[in-house]
């Protein structure tokens, strides 16, 4: 909590949740002092807090790793769930995003989110060409998304036992993901 | 013999002199309020609250009654974020009850169906005196502050047009109430000399700093939700014919 001697900034970024006592000890056992067994004499309340592990990214990045497993796991679950036609396939994931860190760290969430639901999964990414990059790059999202689908199907890239995850932010405002499925040479938002 | 007279004792003034500095002390003590965002509040946001993100958008509001926020309190609510929705170029409407359940139509009379429909509802709405520490305050003439505390916690839940699910947070706040004059003068002291103004906390600064918080963080939701109702804009699945 900001106080005399600790600033707004330096509290902002830790992550507070106030717990009962007795979901505390659960969770935090053998730092949370169990209630006596004739009671305590005072009302306890555990107010966990959690400073960052790393400092000074930017937010967009912050806040896209703080929910990255929830996001993840939602786009993962309505892929596979709107495209049952597509169980048996192995997986390939593809993440689009500015940070090559935080690119890697969804395709890792997002291959272990497909493990944990049974799906095959493979480390192949499917590729472009040069000429497909150029011609695709400056197209909307709408044509951009749908092209490359089709462009994998064509140069083998993402053949017909495969089926692409991907995962990529629309907006430099958002702070969530948008998960897309591209199987067969055609694409489809599923979150 | 005759003893000398006892000398008459004076009255012992001390206690009177205690209870003296203890009204001056409390009459001089002040509070300090002070916010701390516990969850969803202090998530890292990319949208600036005062930009036109919801230029055309229709957006319907509606603040719940309940036992965590009272039916004055859930007008207010309505009030301040359709203003500040508003703000941000939405048409707002604002009802302090429920969402109805059925779909509006464009003939209904309420009116075509909203973009997006937002949710806000009290989840928890607590007050925590500490009596140790007011018995401490009480003892050391008010240099140890008196606490009490507030927890206040709402569920928002951003919903299309079409009742569809978009995207549910939690916001949840504490502000901790210190009394002493002891904790007033260290934080006017800090204030004026060591703090940027974007950092004290004297005053009604735990209002703005709460307000930019709730704000803020609604505006990011329903950006987000926006976005995602534009990724989901209904279409046929492929190969499943019209």
């Amino acid at each position: 909590m900001p106080g005399l001697f600790t600033s707004r900034a330096a509290v902002r970024p830790v992550a507070c949740e106030e717990l009962p006592l007795d979901e505390a000890v659960l969770r935090h056992p053998g730092q949370v002092r169990p209630p006596r067994p004739r009671g305590d004499y005072v009302e306890r309340v555990v107010l966990v807090c959690a400073p960052p592990l790393v400092a000074g990214r930017p937010p967009r990045v912050e806040a896209v790793l703080q929910g990255l497993d929830a996001e993840v796991g939602a786009i993962v679950a309505a892929a596979v769930s709107l495209r049952p036609e597509l169980a048996g396939r192995t997986w390939l994931v593809e993440p689009h995003d500015a940070d090559g860190q935080l690119a890697a760290k969804m395709r890792f969430a997002a291959q272990v989110a497909l493990v944990a639901r049974g799906q095959p999964v493979s480390d192949r990414a499917p590729a472009l060409a040069f000429d497909d990059v150029a011609v695709l790059g400056p197209l909307p999202d709408a044509l951009a998304w749908p092209g490359a689908c089709a462009r994998y199907a064509a140069n083998g890239s993402a053949g017909p036992g495969d089926a692409v995850l991907v995962l990529a932010s629309r907006d430099p405002r958002e702070t969530i993901l948008h998960g897309g499925v591209c199987a067969d040479g055609v694409f489809q938002w599923v979150r | 013999m005759v003893r000398p007279a006892s000398p008459v004792c004076p009255p012992r003034r001390w206690p009177l002199r205690a209870l003296a500095v203890l009204a001056l002390a409390c009459g001089l003590a002040g509070c300090v309020k002070i916010y701390q965002p516990l969850g969803g509040l202090n998530a890292p946001r990319v949208v600036q609250p005062d930009a036109p993100h919801f230029a055309g958008l229709r957006i319907d509001v509606f603040c719940v009654p309940g036992p965590a926020l009272t039916a004055i309190e859930a007008q207010v609510l309505c009030r301040r974020v359709g203003a500040a929705l508003e703000a941000q170029g939405a048409t707002v409407r604002t009802e302090a009850r429920a969402r109805r359940v059925a779909l509006p139509t464009a003939d209904s009379p309420a009116g075509p169906p909203a973009d997006l429909v937002l949710e806000l509802r009290g989840r928890v709405n607590e007050r925590k005196r500490y009596p140790l520490s007011w018995t401490a305050f009480a003892l050391t003439f008010t240099l140890a502050p008196g606490v009490d505390e507030q927890r206040i916690g709402h569920e928002v839940e951003v919903r299309d047009g079409r009742g569809h699910l978009l995207a549910v947070e939690r916001f949840d706040a504490r502000f901790v109430e210190q009394t002493g004059v002891g904790v007033w003068v260290g934080h006017r002291v800090m204030d004026a000399l060591v703090r940027a103004p974007a950092d004290r906390l004297g005053r009604d600064a735990y209002k703005r700093h709460f307000s930019d918080d709730y704000y803020g963080a609604l505006s990011q939701i329903l950006v987000n939700a926006q976005l995602r109702a534009t990724a989901l804009a209904p279409r046929p699945l492929p190969g499943l014919g019209p």
